[in-house]
């Protein structure tokens, strides 16, 4: 299957999901800082196609999340995502095969409103467990609303604990920068960067990775998908070269 | 820190202030000033529906999408759309009712400016 046909293939099978505009994401890299109306029960999937890296030109990865998304009060949500996998091929995978990486919990909460506020702050909290696995995920969400134009940044502090013993530890700073734009209400147009540093042991520095791309984000009467495409624009021989993200969803 | 870990770790905060700079706002949520009050009676709204349905609108409706140019909709358009959103934001009949009130009025204060 050719790479434009699998990126095709997965943002028509977010297409066929029946969805309601509630909670719908203009980004998929970029967390908003607005949150799901209270009472609102969303459920979205989440497909992330990784490929290519310098060092392993045949790694192929797709990973899944499912998620299940609460809206609690105008200002808090809550989440779980019930199960998080993937499928991986190629040299740096390993075995090539299903792996089960666990399931989370996410708590957003928003301090201040993308319009009417000089801008918008959120407040994100993600843990995540698995097997021989944990992680702690926090998020300082920033957004400014310009009409139909969108601006968002998302300051991620990550700590992970894996191995026997919990013993092997990691930390990784992101940063995440989305513009959208609204070209009409079903319709949306923009693109995402992101940029990581990991610190192994948190005693070492390794090599920043930029990733940069497109994204679109359709809406219709019963459903919504967002799609990006991101491209590695450094050269870390470990980072896939190119990944596409779909998530679509549907409230209840 | 590293100067190469610096400057890409700075630049992306930049963009976004520098973007956030060279745009003007348009299609916000205009607030319920006098004025606004002023074309909200002649509407049937008082200043506390106006203030409630501006809330609903930032609360609700800025999650999907920017305020819609009303100036441009018929007299039959707005309650139509809002009947069709008000399910999909879990509102209310009174918050219905409030929303519907703020954007007519934007639609009536747009006319008279």
């Amino acid at each position: 299957m050719t790479k434009i046909t699998t990126i095709l293939s997965l943002f028509l099978a977010a297409l066929c999901a029946q969805s309601a505009l509630a909670g719908s994401r203009r980004f998929t890299y970029v967390y908003e800082v607005t949150t799901s109306p209270p009472g609102d029960i969303e459920f979205e999937n989440w497909v992330t196609w990784k490929t290519h890296k310098p060092d392993d030109h045949a790694f192929d990865q797709v990973e899944f999340r499912h998620e299940l998304e609460f809206g609690i009060t105008d200002k808090f949500q809550m989440a779980v995502y019930v199960a998080d996998w993937n499928y991986h091929h190629g040299m740096s995978a390993g075995e090539s095969g299903f792996t089960l990486n666990g399931s989370a919990i996410e708590l957003i909460y928003n301090f201040t409103n993308p319009v009417s506020d000089p801008i918008g702050l959120a407040a994100y909290q993600e843990f995540k467990a698995g097997y021989r696995f944990f992680e702690s995920e926090s998020k300082l969400l920033a957004q400014k609303n310009f009409g139909r134009f969108v601006v968002a940044y998302n300051a991620t502090l990550e700590a992970e604990w894996e191995g026997e013993g919990l013993e092997a530890r990691e930390g990784e700073f992101q940063q995440s920068l989305g513009l959208s734009y609204e070209i009409n209400p079903h319709v949306l147009v923009g693109a995402e960067f992101v940029h990581e540093i990991a610190f192994p042991e948190w005693s070492e520095t390794e090599p920043d990775k930029f990733f940069a791309g497109p994204n679109i984000s359709v809406r219709r009467d019963k459903w919504w998908a967002t799609m990006t495409a991101l491209a590695q624009v450094t050269r870390e021989g470990d980072e896939p070269d190119f990944q596409v993200r779909t998530i679509f969803g549907f409230s209840f | 820190m590293k100067i190469k870990f610096l400057f890409p770790a700075l630049i992306l905060p930049a963009v976004a202030l520098i973007l956030v700079s060279c745009e003007t706002t348009v299609n916000s949520a205009p607030p319920v000033t006098a004025a606004f009050v002023r074309a909200g009676v002649r509407e049937k709204a008082d200043a506390r529906t106006l203030e409630e349905g501006r809330n609903v609108f930032l609360n609700r409706c800025i999650a999907c999408h920017a305020l819609p140019d009303v100036r441009h909709y018929d007299s039959d358009r707005i309650p139509r759309v809002v009947g069709s959103m008000a399910p999909r934001a879990n509102l209310n009949s009174e918050q219905t009712h409030a929303l519907l009130k703020y954007l007519v009025t934007v639609k009536a204060s747009a006319a008279s400016e």
